[in-house]
């Protein structure tokens, strides 16, 4: 069952180089900031179905309104000549971490213990 | 969430929605940063076309040019050993020849000389404020006057005249060309620097008598570096051909 979210990742993947779709150069840094809160909001929901108090509606949302969030602040930033990506850039890579490293801590607890009933 | 009977299904349903989703967007920045590096790549070999065009014909140019300097060269050095072959071979009368081709390469201008003569400078007038009503062409130095000057050296019996590095020859035109002059068809720039070969006191006293061709350069407010009486002036050979006779 875990596995299916990667093969979707992977199938994500194969979709994206082997059509001939891309999106214009210059549009090129938002991207880039986009799949950082993406990337947030995939860690946090593996955390959170971790954690057992995950909520699909919350995290559907949460992926597209923080990933829209981040390429607007991104455009933002732009267009007002600060760096404002680079505020995205942090927030985001700091929650990466404590989402990764929660992860780490949950999963080693729970290799201690005998398995009950996980995900 | 607890209301809902599966939710594991759920999760494991919108986990892999949203992966598929940053799959996609993942292999699309992969792409546009590809891209990206090979658009600098190709960028930096075409950085402007038409620099690139006018660099390459510059090349192109400077290539030939060297050439023919060097063809100049060396069609000079076998033209010289012709000639000390033909001093050698007609004996005889070898020195009357040998003169007369000497005469006739000063009179052609192709010769380097050295000799008694004059220099001097013109150049256009640097008067700041000159009265009113006074014609501004007057106070640059123009095509005519170097062809007067010229002729005024030539008049008073001057073998060899150079303007700058420019030897007038025989078939020597001088022609206004805006703003810089054009000698033997180089364009030449101010200051004009005379250079003539000739008895020198002739020479002076033709360029310097009263209202004569400086006096009137004077006039203008053209600036004059008066003419030096020397007894060593070195003009170059003329290197053009002579409108398609060749040398």
């Amino acid at each position: 069952m875990i596995w299916i979210p990667v093969i979707g990742l992977v199938l994500g993947v194969f979709i994206g180089l082997s059509f001939n779709f891309s999106i214009p150069l210059q549009y090129s840094s938002y991207l880039s900031i986009a799949i950082l809160a993406a990337l947030d909001t995939v860690f946090g929901g593996i955390r959170a179905s971790l954690e057992r108090h995950f909520d699909s509606s919350v995290f559907i949302s949460g992926f597209f309104f923080n990933t829209l969030l981040a390429a607007l602040l991104a455009f933002i930033g732009v267009q007002l000549g600060v760096d404002l990506y680079l505020a995205a850039v942090f927030a985001f890579g700091v929650r990466l971490f404590n989402n990764i490293a929660a992860i780490r801590r949950l999963m080693v607890t729970r290799s201690r213990k005998p398995p009950e009933k996980t995900l | 969430m607890a209301k809902k009977p599966n939710p594991r299904i759920k999760l494991t349903v919108s986990l892999t929605l949203i992966s598929v989703i940053l799959g996609l967007m993942l292999s699309m920045q992969y792409k546009n940063t590809r891209a990206a590096a090979q658009f600098q790549v190709d960028e930096a070999r075409v950085y402007d076309p038409r620099a690139q065009y006018t660099a390459d014909q510059l090349n192109k140019v400077k290539e030939s040019n060297s050439q023919f300097e060097a063809e100049l060269e060396s069609l000079k050095k076998k033209m010289f050993e012709l000639e000390e072959k033909a001093g050698d071979l007609a004996k005889p009368e070898s020195p009357d020849l040998k003169e007369e081709l000497s005469k006739y390469r000063v009179m052609s201008g192709i010769l380097p000389l050295k000799g008694e003569g004059i220099t001097f400078t013109i150049d256009d007038s640097t008067v700041k404020d000159v009265p009113k009503g006074f014609p501004p062409d007057f106070l640059i130095v123009h095509d005519s006057d170097l062809m007067n000057i010229t002729n005024e050296l030539l008049i008073a019996g001057a073998e060899a005249v150079q303007i700058n590095d420019q030897r007038i020859s025989s078939t020597t035109g001088i022609i206004c060309i805006g703003p810089v002059i054009k000698i033997n068809g180089q364009k030449i720039n101010r200051p004009y620097e005379f250079r003539a070969v000739g008895n020198r006191d002739r020479l002076e006293a033709a360029l310097t008598m009263k209202n004569g061709i400086l006096d009137i350069l004077r006039y203008r407010t053209i600036t004059i570096q008066p003419p030096k009486k020397s007894l060593s002036v070195t003009i170059n050979g003329y290197s053009g051909d002579f409108n398609g006779l060749g040398k």
